[in-house]
């Protein structure tokens, strides 16, 4: 690059290196070129900043609405009318300038009181919205709770002698001769259909209606009125072996009545891939994973044995006599393995409604009754170990079938069943988490013995504690200052990075060729 | 000895601010790396962003300008670099800030495209500035394309020729997490834009307000931070450590600056103890000062 070329392009890097040069001089000592440099700086920055403000808020947000309007209303453009409403803006933003005349300065009194109301209005909601989860979060344990968690009972639901059918907002339960819908919100009945015979096999979702399979019939109902209509039993997608439900997208593959399917199972890293899982006796002994191009990701099997397989939307479960195995469907790694008092009803993976808290909770059934749930995988915010058990519950009768929906259970057997909802899962908080407890309380007691007991005479121990509270109120000064110099010195290394990267080594580098 | 140790209670400012610029300026010259233990809050909202799904995007508040680049720029650009290596959909906007905040985002934007070959309109879009913040805040909650009609660059929000990114984005149910980036983030954002708190919010902040962040991170209103230029450099370690040498790191600012800083600390510290030992050494001298 010849002298004249690097001049052209390089004249702006000067003047900048020149203007902060200029600026920093005043460490050595107040000078008239730092002077002049700030009044030059400031000057520019107000120019710049007065046409940006009315290049990019005031004419494409103000204006150009206003005058648009004021057209419409003209019925000379295409605008909304209403945009002609922007003058009031421009008349109130001018009441302001009344502030210059004694006379009229009660004028600009109503936009300053518009504005401070409105001010004070929205600081009254954010000071609560900003503080009282401050508070609930400074009641903190200093030790272990001997309270274990448990699910709250929400309303009873009736019976169901086969797997029912969580069709959102609806639950549909059928025994006997009869289907009937709850609305899973309150548990409310919404509708109840008649049956030809008793169920034989687990509802179904179509795009026509929800199908109660009845022996060689089958009835189709229609989800909003619950009318039935009885025909002829149509093939149906085959039972595999276990309980494996079909709800988030699980399919037999084609011909193949033991090998399950799911297209679009969503990676870790965003990919949408096509999964396949058999089911051996010994358990899920073989499957793949492909993303959509076929090429194989995984093909090894996962270590897990059992012999039933239930859906856990990105998870499958897999369970044998003693324990379970939660497997990522998109990974075809064992997430997580807890140990079983019995061989399981049923299994599903819940998710919580409060997304702060959004544990997956892998929920087992047992013939007697009892639900356990467990961390299916390791959980950030509860600091949950992966199969952890969380809570154990009972309804006292045997439970065929799981669901959740938005935090809550839905427990379903013979017998009648229950929904429930999920607890908030507690932090497993470890010594050093109760150490930080105790230094919170004791910090909080000392500083603020040290703002209320700021008397002429005060007991020994009082003194003590206050004199602490100064202690550690210098600490959390210190903090503050280590901060304060990390945020000033990184202003000087942002100019030292332009003089170096941007001045002085592509100098040194024409200079030296 | 005394004596002479007192003379460290008299040294020059000149003295001092010379030494921090030569402390911090050599390691621009000099190839020296330095360990980085990585916060958790920094870990927390790489996870959250890293794990944005196809169906959302980022929402970053971008307000800073020169007079908080030092630091909000290499947070800036860590955060976008990252997005960009990932094909991560985000939505630029500024609200409250100064006017030129949109053109201090959006030159960093187009550098990090052109790196990794992403397009305005399908992989990030610029909405410009807004007042009114908080209301403004709920209102973006609610519906982003009624806060901002146009982008930055004229087109209409709702042109899904032009701006495909915006379509299917309506308000904070798209958002997967807000990044705040300006010198003292506004709290109000935990507040108005989405009240029921289902959006994580991330702040990247200077320093020197960095511990006010942490009851907010501890009690769940906020998701974590950059704190400073070494939160900046933190995230890109993280984005480095996950996906290798994909990741370009050329003109990034966080992990360069580390050192200068390290470097700037430990002339401030050594001052600090000198300073120290001369105020004992001139009371033992008995050079005046009150014992």
């Amino acid at each position: 690059m010849s002298w004249t070329e690097y001049w052209s392009t390089s004249w702006a890097v000067w003047l900048g290196a020149f203007c902060v040069l200029a600026i920093y001089s005043y460490l050595f000592r107040d000078n008239p070129l730092y002077r002049l440099m700030m009044q030059i700086f400031i000057g520019i920055n107000v120019g710049y900043a007065v046409v940006v403000q009315w290049k990019d808020i005031l004419y494409p947000l103000w204006w150009l609405p206003m005058t648009d309007g004021i057209e419409a209303l003209l019925g000379r453009g295409q605008g909304s009318p209403y945009g002609a409403l922007w003058v009031l803006v421009g008349c109130l933003g001018l009441l302001w300038y009344f502030q210059l005349s004694r006379r009229y300065l009660w004028l600009s009194r109503i936009v300053i009181g518009i504005t401070v109301g409105i001010g004070a209005g929205f600081t009254f909601k954010s000071l609560f919205g900003q503080n009282i989860p401050q508070v609930v979060d400074s009641f903190r344990p200093l030790g272990p709770s001997a309270i274990a968690v448990q699910p709250r009972p929400l309303f009873p639901l009736p019976a169901s002698s086969v797997p029912p059918l969580l069709d959102e907002p609806l639950l549909v339960l059928a025994a006997g001769r009869q289907a009937l819908a709850v609305e899973t919100l309150e548990g409310r009945e919404v509708w109840r259909c008649p049956l030809p015979a008793e169920p034989s096999a687990r509802l179904r979702s179509t795009p026509e209606g929800i199908v109660v399979p009845c022996g060689d019939k089958e009835v189709l109902i229609n989800r909003d009125t619950g009318r039935g209509t009885v025909r002829a039993r149509r093939p149906v997608p085959p039972t595999l072996r276990g309980q494996t439900g079909l709800e988030s997208g699980w399919q037999p593959d084609g011909g193949r009545q033991d090998v399950l399917v799911k297209q679009g199972v969503v990676s870790p890293d965003g990919r949408e891939i096509l999964a396949s899982y058999r089911m051996e006796p010994s358990g899920l002994a073989a499957m793949s994973v492909s993303d959509v191009d076929g090429r194989t990701l995984w093909p090894q099997a996962p270590p897990v044995a059992g012999s039933k397989l239930f859906d856990g939307s990105r998870y499958l479960l897999v369970a044998g006599d003693r324990e379970a195995f939660c497997v990522d469907a998109s990974l075809g790694t064992v997430v997580s393995r807890v140990p079983l008092p019995a061989s399981p009803n049923w299994m599903a993976v819940a998710r919580m409604a409060d997304p702060v808290h959004d544990q997956a909770t892998l929920l087992a059934a047992f013939p007697s009754g009892e639900i356990l749930g467990f961390a299916a995988a390791e959980h950030r915010v509860s600091r949950q170990t992966a199969g952890a058990l969380l809570w154990r519950t009972s309804l006292r009768k045997p439970v065929v079938w799981l669901g959740s929906s938005g935090g809550v259970l839905f427990a379903v057997g013979p017998e009648g069943g229950s929904a429930l909802e999920l607890p908030n899962v507690p932090k497993a908080l470890g010594a050093s988490d109760y150490w930080d407890n105790w230094v919170f309380v004791v910090t909080l007691v000392c500083v603020m013995s040290y703002f209320f007991f700021s008397f002429r005479s005060e007991p020994r121990a009082v003194t003590g504690v206050r004199r602490m509270g100064r202690w550690l109120l210098m600490l959390g000064f210190g903090a503050f200052f280590g901060n304060t110099v990390m945020s000033r010195m990184s202003f000087l290394l942002d100019r030292l990075m332009f003089l170096v990267d941007e001045w002085i080594k592509p100098f040194f580098q024409q200079l030296l060729g | 000895m005394w004596g002479w140790l007192a003379r460290l209670d008299r040294v020059p400012r000149q003295t001092i601010y010379l030494l921090m610029f030569v402390a911090c300026g050599l390691p621009f010259f000099l190839d020296v790396r330095l360990p980085l233990y990585v916060w958790p809050e920094t870990r927390a909202v790489f996870e959250v962003t890293d794990s944005t799904p196809p169906n959302k995007v980022v929402l970053i508040c971008s307000n800073w300008v020169q007079g908080s680049q030092g630091e909000n720029w290499p947070q800036y650009e860590a955060l976008v670099s990252h997005l960009m290596l990932r094909g991560i959909k985000f939505v630029v906007i500024a609200v409250d800030s100064d006017p030129l905040a949109p053109q201090f985002s959006e030159r960093i934007n187009e550098r990090q495209a052109a790196k990794y070959g992403r397009e305005y309109g399908k992989d990030w879009v610029n909405l410009g500035m807004v007042r009114g913040a908080p209301l403004i805040m709920a209102s973006i909650g609610r519906n982003i394309k009624s806060v901002f009609p146009r982008d930055y660059r004229g087109n209409s929000t709702n042109d899904a020729s032009k701006l495909p990114i915006l379509q299917g984005v309506t308000g904070a149910a798209d958002f997967q997490i807000l990044w705040a980036i300006e010198y003292q983030p506004s709290l109000d954002w935990m507040v108005w834009l989405d009240p029921a708190g289902r959006v994580p919010v991330a702040f990247g902040s200077a320093g020197i307000v960095t511990t006010s962040w942490y009851p907010y991170i501890s009690s769940g209103q906020m998701k974590g931070m950059m704190a400073g230029i070494r939160g900046a450099a933190e995230y890109e370690s993280l984005v480095r450590e996950k996906y290798g040498s994909r990741y370009d790191q050329e003109g990034l600012r966080g992990g360069r600056l580390l050192v200068p800083l390290a470097f700037g600390h430990l002339v401030i510290i050594a001052f600090i103890l000198l300073g120290n030992l001369g105020m004992v050494a001139k009371r033992r001298a008995g050079k005046g000062g009150s014992r």
